[in-house]
């Protein structure tokens, strides 16, 4: 099946890790020319080289609303469009998961700000499309109550709010909730040094005996972003293992 | 869980270290803003030290297991070197005192009315009796023998023979003081000598004295203390700590927050030597270098650095928990001034030849010692002490030093001392770790698989140094 992702323009964020750094290889594999923006300059470069083909970068670090609107406008100029913006900037990258203020800052307004700064851009392409990343924390109870899980619950019920509203502009708008997902440096690799009792104790809890990895979060990603997917829209794609036990009509 | 099931995912799948170091005492750590002599490198190469110390790259297990071993030890070493027999802070007022036991000996440590501290065997002149049995005393006027009642003063000297009139002369012409050892009490530490006439104790610690007084053990106490009965040879017990070798596979959950491997060797004169280890900076062997992971983000929180939104990334974390513990209203509530930048965060960890290694903070210090055992080659005991500075309001000493969260650490209560064995040695779980490779280590010593040798790397040069100082007693050079 082909997802029709070549010569699509992507502005993704985070790019350098995880998540966001093998959705950003897969689309580029795909051939969508791609705009990346992450906090680490050094590592956008390397990501680049690694990538070839049609990319631009942007070393950012999110400090006021306006700025991240200006700097989300000209790498859209810079890479001729966005057809599709993927929202993965949160708090979480920055261990800020507890912290209210930043979740708001970066996982909530993050989301408006960047849909709405793109917007004429998506609007323009035709195959709109707009990925909110969630997370399981958003849909059961997880560890403790925590800016994190609370805002990113926010985020799907804007998502939703706002497939609604764009629909006819033809701009998709969905959302994607992993489930614990590890890698090499990431946050639960960190648990496994630092809390191995909890990070063997959540494994114990997903179905199919182990977490996720970015790859299959990516693959996620890129159906729903993709103009194979032109039909959904307010969708919140769960990409978990089995480890929400809700029953999710 | 069992210590090598709990942290399976993450010890064994490094990243390889890409610049390894052919000679790891080039490295000197980049002092900070505010340094001191004290953190520079040590005037001295371990090879200038010790210019035969290729021998000591390849060695035999024999003096880990053989008791011909452990009697040499005894008569050419134990009996001259300084030992560290306790801490001031034990015994702050005249009438205190505390024992020591190395080996076969038994010794008393005793502040006296003057306030100078006394230390002599622990035997009755009499019958040869142990004049104590407990660990520590306090407002002794005297020692008493339980056995004829002999009485000793806190000096020693002897001002009891009960019913004298019924001994022969031949018995009382002897020496019937206690036999006195040479004792220093220095910089909150108390050290003995056995031998008759030491090498003066200013000189076998010069090399060590500004670090370690540095860091004002005299204004600390003990907060957690521990004797663990290990089935090894005390050479065996004190090698698993003198490297950073281990570090990655034993302790592989200190790789998120510790860097284990770019770490400063110094060498110095009359055995001791030192490890500078960096902390709050990620270990080159975790995969991700830059990310402010989990660890780094708890050591900021403690240190009051907010980690969302910081300025920076994991590189740039250590100096700015320095730049936090500056500030005046910083949230240990101490005054960190005297301290270099780099000591305010990281394992400054000086080796005492020949059994003792500090792991040094402003805020405590973990005391580990080895001492053998009376008569068996393959035991020993390792001696766990914390001590801990006084510390801000809900303070608590750093996790790693395994102090219990409902011990007082505020100074007001002593922590009886408590005996383990390596079954259950509450130590904590770094220090448990350890325990569990010394007891394998000695297992395995005797195994035929070995051919009776074992080897060390460049990045275990103070065990080098260790074998090759306990030599020059054992040969008599020294």
């Amino acid at each position: 099946m082909d997802l029709g992702l070549s010569g699509l323009k992507v502005i993704l964020g985070g790019a350098t890790r995880g998540i966001s750094r093998e959705t950003a290889k897969l689309l580029a594999a795909e051939g969508a020319t791609l705009g990346l923006f992450s906090r680490n300059g050094d590592a956008l470069d390397d990501l680049k080289a690694e990538l070839g083909g049609t990319v631009e970068t942007q070393e950012y670090v999110l400090e006021d609303r306006e700025g991240y609107r200006a700097m989300l406008t000209g790498l859209a100029e810079r890479i001729g469009g966005c057809d599709i913006f993927i929202h993965s900037i949160s708090s979480s990258g920055a261990q800020g998961a507890g912290d209210w203020d930043e979740s708001y800052r970066l996982d909530m307004l993050g989301a408006v700000d960047g849909c709405e700064a793109l917007e004429p851009w998506l609007e323009k392409s035709g195959a709109g499309s707009i990925i909110l990343m969630s997370s399981t924390a958003a849909v059961e109870t997880f560890l403790v109550p925590q800016a994190f899980n609370a805002i990113k619950a926010a985020v799907i019920t804007y998502g939703k709010q706002l497939s609604q509203a764009w629909a006819p502009k033809g701009i998709r708008v969905n959302m994607v909730s992993p489930g614990p997902i590890t890698y090499p440096g990431g946050n639960w690799e960190g648990a496994k040094a630092l809390a191995p009792d909890l990070y063997a104790g959540i494994v114990g809890q997903i179905p199919m005996g182990r977490m996720g990895t970015p790859e299959e979060v990516a693959k996620a990603i890129a159906f729903l972003a993709s103009p194979a997917a032109a039909y959904i829209t307010g969708a919140n794609l769960v990409v978990d293992g089995g480890f929400t036990k809700r029953v999710q009509f | 869980m069992a210590t090598k099931a709990r942290y399976a995912e993450i010890r064994f799948n490094d990243r390889p270290i890409k610049e390894l170091r052919a000679d790891p005492e080039d490295l000197l750590l980049e002092p900070g803003e505010v340094t001191a002599d004290y953190e520079g490198k040590s005037p001295w190469r371990l090879d200038q030290l010790y210019p035969d110390i290729a021998r000591y790259r390849a060695v035999s297990v024999r003096p880990f297991i053989d008791a011909d071993a452990k009697a040499r030890e005894e008569e050419t070493m134990w009996s001259r070197v300084w030992l560290l027999a306790g801490v001031s802070s034990d015994i702050p007022d005249a009438g205190d005192w505390f024992r020591f036991d190395i080996g076969a000996q038994s010794i008393i440590v005793a502040r006296g009315k003057d306030g100078d501290v006394n230390a002599f065997y622990n035997v009755c002149k009499h019958r040869g009796n142990e004049l104590v049995q407990e660990d520590f005393g306090k407002g002794a006027t005297s020692f008493t023998c339980i056995m004829h009642s002999w009485r000793y003063s806190l000096k020693g000297k002897n001002v009891r023979v009960t019913d004298r009139e019924t001994f022969g002369a031949e018995a009382l012409c002897q020496n019937l003081d206690l036999t006195p050892v040479h004792v220093r009490d220095w910089g909150g530490l108390i050290f003995i000598s056995m031998a008759a006439d030491p090498m003066p104790f200013e000189d076998y610690f010069a090399d060590l004295m500004p670090m370690l007084a540095s860091y004002r053990m005299e204004d600390m106490y003990v907060v957690k203390d521990l004797t663990i009965e290990v089935p090894a040879n005390w050479k065996t017990m004190y090698s698993v700590f003198n490297e950073n070798y281990h570090a990655h596979a034993t302790h592989p959950q200190i790789k998120p927050y510790v860097d284990d491997y770019n770490v400063q060797y110094d060498h110095y004169r009359h055995g001791h030597n030192r490890h500078l280890f960096p902390v709050a900076v990620v270990s080159p062997r975790w995969p991700d270098g830059r990310f402010i992971n989990v660890g780094l983000a708890f050591m900021m929180q403690e240190a009051g650095v907010k980690a969302a939104g910081f300025k920076g990334d994991a590189r740039h974390v250590r100096r700015a928990i320095q730049a936090a513990k500056r500030r005046p209203d910083n949230v240990y509530g101490m005054d960190f001034s005297g301290f270099t930048d780099n000591q305010l965060t990281d394992d400054w960890n000086p080796s005492l030849f020949p059994n003792v290694t500090l792991n040094m903070h402003p805020e405590g210090v973990l005391l580990q010692r080895f001492r053998p055992h009376p008569t068996d080659p393959e035991r020993g005991y390792h001696d766990v002490m914390v001590l801990s500075a006084r510390l801000g309001e809900g303070r608590r000493p750093p996790a790693y030093m395994g102090v219990e969260d409902d011990v007082d650490v505020s100074g007001k209560s002593r922590p009886p001392r408590r005996r383990t064995t390596h079954d259950n040695p509450q130590g904590g779980e770094v220090v448990e770790q350890d325990i569990a490779n010394m007891v394998t280590l000695q297992r395995g010593m005797r195994s035929k698989g070995l051919n009776d040798i074992i080897v060390f790397s460049e990045q275990e040069r103070r065990i080098q140094q260790f074998l090759a100082e306990l030599d020059l007693y054992l040969t008599g050079a020294k």
